[in-house]
């Protein structure tokens, strides 16, 4: 072999032992993290002792740390890591809980930027609730983000004012938040909701934010002068602890729930990572001890769930429940906070609600009783307060329990004892239950959607296709009487009354044979109940979020976005008093989030709102 | 600096053409004494391959010629050795019969005898030396021994040879 080919032979080999090194180095990395992650999982811990809390006997929060303290401290059960980790997969079998929203109203008064109209479906009345788009008679205001609205969980929002004005609607300003103080702005899931003062001048939006300093997740309200819409200026921002969990604007100001985890807490020098906070930005004072209300039942979750109530100015009052509460239903005088629970005797587990009322009177908030119902409930449209009586439809389920085999092979099935929508009827004050209606509904179906409209409850249930809506008559709460529709295709997620004596409901499966396409259905109220007048069907899913539904039963219109199947359009329909006809197709851009896309009629005109600006169309 | 050092320095700034004149310089001899220790021609070769490929992919810096020269050959040496004691099971030990390729040319058949009836260590020492050209310094850095142990190897070696080519030509 000459020089020359040998060295061409070095080469390849030198080529062939960098990958070899390569490789080594990959076995060898690889060898070590097995190593480590063996050594991780399977060294034995030591003992944990119960922390020592006599050093914090005179604060004030001693009783509050006692309580973080006894409900974090976990003995080791795990002998190692390894264990710890199969008992968190284990874990991940386990299900949670759900979420919500609701609003205030005052008397619009004549100003530069028109009148007030309320656009929100408001479950209560007088209750404003936010939105993504408030409006007056004159201006548009709507809340949207920076960049794609379904890909990207962290934006910036921005606030779009556009002018009502037919076709020469336009827009007329913008105002893009930045981030201060430390805080990171982010929107997600239920995200950041506007509100529009009477006279529209001034905007005030709720948010989730990150702080970045502290670590901590903060509910931010966001106020922004917008007397000349031309010119909006930012008012100072107030923060409440705890993520963003829901707001309503009632006539005592706007009020704010929040809900802040302290599950991770065990060391107590530092306050503020225990102790709920709330004020002006870079002014924000401690709850006192005399605003919390301790749990008796230590054997849930560690978390506060904060209550406050912002008058413009300044946050008024606060509250805050040392309890898990998942939602809130408002009602004129009274909250309702509630989660889902599970009762158990033996092997024997049952679901239940609980739900905490507070009062909010006169500027004040003040924590009334607790209640308990059997069954969970679907969402705040299942809880109504009328005439001092809460009512309550839930899903029931109970089940026992039996284990067979042993340590980790032994394996778990429940066996169903009862499973069925109920009604409840509680006196608000005593919480004594006055009337129920239990098993209205076949033993399989689930609660889809719940609407209260004064003496009558309005309940979809589902499993299969056929699910029939059942009218629950409670104007006797000692003879409540229940007519369903029977068998239909679908089932809905959403009711609500559309115009004088129908029902809309929208839903799924209405085509009989694929429950996952949209189907929009008109129900006439009766003396037997409600039957069906008049469907819509088309391909696609709709938005989960209510407030994403144009529902305008006066004119007719429905306003629905609708994705999948390669569309993404808001689509108009008209019901006519015979049937729904497909008014008009909007087409929205890729990045468009069709649950955020908004509707209203206004002066012959309908107005389709959306991240990429306004279509306006011509009403019938 | 010596050409194989300078031609290494241009091999590392890129200029792969500088590699073979290394090759050239250095690849034959090395192929020689890599075959004292082994039974063919093509396993020194390969070796000795093996050897500037290493250098290829872990390059080193050499601030003279006789550093590389001195790493080339001990390299080559242990690599040797371990391609011996991986094949010693199947391979008889021939390395012996091979000693005379790093003596200098015109050496004679009786000088090639005496040699290999000397012990390996001796046999090694005056290849190095004599065979090779290389200073007592730098046979030092290629056995791993310091200089009065190569000294006094080379002299045991020198006396052995004597006394075992007196002995034969007697």
């Amino acid at each position: 072999m000459n020089n020359e080919n040998r060295t061409a032979e070095i080469f390849r080999r030198a080529e062939r032992q960098k990958k070899t090194r390569k490789r080594t180095f990959i076995a060898v990395g690889a060898s070590l993290a097995v190593a480590a992650v063996g050594c991780t999982l399977f060294v034995p811990y030591g003992a944990t002792p119960a922390p020592d809390l006599s050093r914090y006997r005179q604060s004030e929060y001693y009783s509050l740390i006692e309580t973080i303290s006894r409900i974090n401290y976990r003995p080791q059960k795990a002998k190692s890591n390894a264990e710890r980790l199969w008992e968190g997969l284990e874990g991940m079998f386990v299900y949670g809980t759900a979420s919500d929203s609701n609003t205030v109203a005052e008397a619009p008064t004549a100003s530069p930027n028109g009148e007030y109209v309320e656009t929100t479906d408001n479950q209560t009345y007088g209750v404003i609730e936010g939105d993504k788009m408030k409006r007056t008679d004159e201006y548009i205001f709507y809340l949207s983000h920076e960049g794609d609205e379904r890909t990207e969980p962290l934006r910036r929002f921005v606030l779009s004012v556009y002018s009502i004005d037919g076709w020469e609607s336009t827009k007329v300003s913008e105002y893009a938040f930045s981030d201060e103080d430390g805080s990171i702005l982010y929107d997600y899931a239920d995200g950041a909701e506007m509100y529009l003062s009477a006279d529209g001048n001034t905007v005030t939006i709720v948010s989730g934010v990150y702080h970045s300093q502290t670590g901590q997740s903060r509910t931010a309200v966001y106020s922004l002068d917008t007397s000349d819409v031309r010119n909006i200026r930012r008012k100072p921002t107030y923060y409440v602890s705890g993520g963003y969990r829901a707001s309503r604007l009632t006539k005592e100001g706007l009020l704010l729930v929040t809900s802040m985890p302290v599950y991770n807490v065990t060391d107590f020098d530092d306050e503020d990572s225990f102790l709920p906070c709330y004020g002006r930005a870079g002014e924000e004072e401690r709850l006192p001890m005399s605003e919390i209300s301790l749990k008796t039942d230590d054997n849930r979750n560690a978390y506060y769930t904060i209550v406050s109530l912002f008058d413009g100015e300044k946050i008024s009052a606060c509250k805050a429940w040392f309890d898990y509460l998942s939602d809130v239903y408002v009602a004129q005088e009274n909250i309702y906070l509630y989660s889902a629970g599970t009762k158990r005797e033996g092997n024997t587990y049952s679901t239940c609600t609980y739900i905490s009322r507070a009062r909010l009177f006169g500027g004040a908030l003040t924590k009334e009783n607790d209640y308990t119902v059997s069954g969970r409930v679907h969402n705040r449209y299942a809880l109504d307060e009328y005439e001092g009586v809460l009512r309550v439809v839930t899903e029931r389920s109970g089940y026992v329990l039996s284990e067979s085999g042993r340590g980790n092979s032994s394996v778990s099935s429940a066996e169903f004892t009862e499973r069925g929508a109920a009604l409840y009827c509680l006196n608000v004050q005593t919480g004594e239950t006055i009337a129920s209606l239990t098993d209205f509904a076949p033993r399989e179906e689930s609660v889809e959607a719940v609407r209260f409209e004064g003496t009558q409850a309005f309940v979809c249930t589902a499993v299969v296709s056929k699910d029939p809506v059942f009218v629950i008559d409670l104007s006797d709460y000692g003879h409540i009487t229940c007519k369903d529709t029977g068998e239909i295709p679908g089932y809905s997620i959403y009711l609500r009354s559309f115009g004088e004596g129908y029902l809309l409901g929208l839903g799924y499966g209405g085509n009989g044979w694929d429950s996952s396409d949209f189907k929009a259905e008109i129900y006439a109220e009766g003396e037997n109940g409600v039957s069906s007048v008049a469907v819509y069907t088309a391909n696609g899913r709709i938005p989960s979020d209510y407030k994403a539904y144009f529902v305008d039963g006066s004119n007719g219109y429905i306003g629905v976005g609708l994705y999948g199947y390669g569309s993404n359009e808001y689509r108009l329909l008209f019901f006519d008093g015979t049937d729904i006809l497909e008014y008009a197709r909007v087409e929205l851009s890729e990045e468009t989030d069709a649950g955020c896309v908004r509707a209203f009629v206004s002066d012959g005109f309908i107005y389709v709102v959306a991240s990429s600006g306004v279509h306006v169309l011509t009403a019938v | 600096m010596e050409i194989g050092v300078a031609s290494y320095n241009r091999f590392l700034q890129g200029d792969k053409k500088a590699f073979e004149q290394i090759v050239s310089l250095y690849g034959e001899p090395l192929v020689r004494f890599a075959r004292s220790f082994l039974p063919s021609y093509a396993d020194a070769e390969d070796v000795m391959m093996d050897v500037f490929a290493a250098l290829i992919v872990k390059p080193r810096t050499f601030r003279n010629e006789s550093a590389l020269k001195t790493y080339l050959y001990r390299a080559v040496r242990n690599r040797a050795i371990d391609r011996w004691r991986k094949e010693r099971r199947v391979v008889p030990l021939a390395y012996a019969e091979n000693a005379a390729y790093c003596l200098p040319d015109g050496a004679g058949e009786d000088l090639s005898q005496a040699l290999l009836s000397l012990p390996e260590q001796y046999r090694e020492v005056l290849r190095l030396v004599y065979g090779m050209g290389f200073s007592v310094e730098e046979t030092g850095k290629i056995l791993n021994k310091d200089k009065k142990q190569v000294y006094n190897l080379l002299c045991r070696a020198r006396s052995s040879l004597k006394k075992t080519f007196e002995e034969d030509t007697v």
